[in-house]
């Protein structure tokens, strides 16, 4: 279990990360859902130790550090491959480095998505890099997955073969912390959503909660949110100078 | 035990390409070795204003010390020392890569082997400043040898390497 | 192999309910059988776009009526034998009867209005 003890991070006098409190188990699919510029990437970051920060962030109880590092992967829109290296050389670059480094899913996905083997990384087109980062985080070894928006340049059906494909690889013992702003197509198969503005945790919730409760997650996202409906009309009033 | 081979690509950024970087490391030295060989005309000259021209016999003045070899040789061989430098800068490059297209920097700070990043970005670059310098001071050990060779004992002044030094620190 | 081909999901109804339903309606319908394989959480986890542990819900809650049995963990069979299927059986025409009386109360039907409601729409679809 990953978990984060009053997580804190500045940046000059912006706080972009405000006392996050939040476990995360073995096993679970999570959705992190936010605006951009809500503390996804930062909290990501922080778990990662790219970015220095205040609080407390455990790994099964212990800090993370060298030692059990390689227990986490990451993907990011940002992408983090190298760029002139081939699938093939990324391949061996993990196995050398990550001891758990799954070869047989590494050469299974990129087999199902039609990628080039030989080709370095910054001939492929922005849908193959996306799908190329992601599996490069699937097939590390890690228990726990982060992904960073993974999809941004995807169309929807490339993404919909994705979801069925994590969902059909994916061991019991391994966690995907997803931040996506596509919550409509994920919210079928995630089992936890995790709401974050302004670098707070706003809202935790179960899809079995949910359910329980007889409602759905873009319910519980808009009245989290405080979104109301007649904002639209509103605003148009306004504009337009019509009496209400 | 087979004994791993290392190769250079290893001690680069992961498929970074070290080819022209080199290419142009070997001009930039060559360039210098060229340079270092203009030494000669000034060793000549320096040799030459030993002796005067009587009656068109040459013939040795009396008193006339050599030209002090570092401060003959210095300016000649600054082509290795911009060449060391150059190689050094490389140091720089190999961190900027992981910026460059991708952020692979992540990947480089995650890795459980936390030394690969600065071996990958200093390996190369070190070694090459290393080997400049190295192949400077060997160049200068045989010109110092030739200096020595031409420059009658007579006209040459004392401390000779120890004023190389002063001049190069 | 059970087949989810047929499977649509309906919006507003637990997943795991309706795994569960379409497997007894299978039962019922005769499509499937004792003995018959499930697919694995992952397999049907991945076909339906569904959270994994849904399925899992799923299996679990039909294993503990008994309509399945896992062996060792890993794969899962249906378990359904001539009473199981009349008892399940009972059991969806319970709960379909209750819904379409609870439409007809809503509409404000009596019930004598209901009975000439069926009786009229009896024989439809029959012919086709």
């Amino acid at each position: 279990m990953i978990e984060l003890k009053q997580v804190c991070k500045s940046y000059g006098h912006k706080r972009a990360v405000k006392n996050v409190d939040l476990k995360l188990p073995q096993g679970e699919i999570i959705g992190l859902f936010g605006e951009n510029g809500a503390g996804k990437t930062t909290l990501m970051k922080a778990i990662l130790g790219f970015i220095r920060y205040e609080g407390t962030i455990t790994l099964d109880g212990a800090p993370i550090t060298t030692k059990n590092i390689a227990r986490i992967s990451f993907a990011t829109s940002e992408h983090s491959f190298f760029p002139d290296l081939t699938a093939r050389g990324h391949a061996e670059f993990y196995r050398e480095h990550f001891p758990r480094f799954s070869e047989k899913r590494f050469y299974g996905l990129i087999e199902f998505f039609d990628l080039p083997m030989g080709k370095p990384l910054r001939g492929f087109s922005t849908g193959q890099k996306n799908q190329f980062e992601v599996i490069l985080a699937l097939s590390q070894g890690a228990d726990y997955i982060l992904m960073d928006e993974p999809f941004a340049g995807n169309d929807v059906f490339n993404r919909e073969d994705f979801y069925k494909v994590l969902l059909g690889i994916l061991e019991p013992h391994e966690t995907v912390l997803l931040s996506t702003h596509l919550i409509e197509e994920v919210s079928g198969f995630i089992g936890r959503a995790i709401l974050i503005r302004e670098g707070s945790i706003v809202g935790d919730v179960t899809m079995e909660e949910l359910e329980e409760q007889g409602t759905d997650l873009m319910t519980y996202i808009k009245n989290t949110y405080h979104y109301r409906p007649d904002r639209v009309s509103k605003a148009l009033q306004d504009m337009t100078g019509e009496e209400g | 035990m087979k004994k791993k081979r290392l190769k250079i690509s290893r001690l680069v950024p992961p498929g970074f390409d070290y080819g022209p970087e080199l290419k142009a490391l070997c001009w930039i030295v060559g360039g210098a070795l060229v340079l270092s060989l203009f030494w000669f005309t000034d060793l000549r000259e320096a040799r030459r204003a030993l002796f005067d021209r009587y009656l068109g016999v040459l013939r040795p003045i009396p008193g006339a010390v050599m030209r002090d070899f570092g401060k003959m040789v210095w300016p000649y061989m600054s082509g290795f020392a911009v060449a060391a430098l150059w190689a050094l800068s490389f140091v720089g490059v190999h961190y900027q890569y992981h910026h460059r297209v991708s952020k692979s920097i992540y990947t480089m700070k995650r890795l459980p082997n936390r030394l690969e990043l600065h071996l990958r970005c200093w390996t190369l670059p070190l070694s090459c400043f290393a080997a400049i310098l190295l192949a400077g001071f060997l160049l200068l050990l045989i010109y110092y040898a030739v200096y020595l060779l031409v420059t009658p004992a007579e006209n040459l002044a004392p401390d000779q390497w120890k004023k190389l030094w002063s001049v190069i620190l | 192999m059970v087949s989810f081909s047929s499977f649509s999901m309906e919006a507003g109804v637990p997943i795991y309910l309706q795994i569960m339903l379409h497997l007894k309606r299978g039962i019922v319908a005769g499509t499937v059988t004792d003995g018959d394989e499930l697919p694995s959480r992952r397999v049907l986890s991945s076909l339906l776009g569904v959270n994994p542990n849904t399925v899992q819900k799923a299996y679990r809650m039909l294993e503990e009526e008994g309509l399945i049995v896992s062996h060792s963990g890993a794969k899962s069979f249906v378990c359904a034998d001539d009473a199981a299927v009349l008892r399940v059986r009972r059991e969806l025409l319970e709960t379909d009867a209750r819904g379409i009386i609870t439409a007809m109360k809503q509409m404000g039907l009596s019930r004598e209005e209901a009975k000439n409601l069926i009786d009229t729409y009896w024989e439809w679809g029959d012919t086709e």
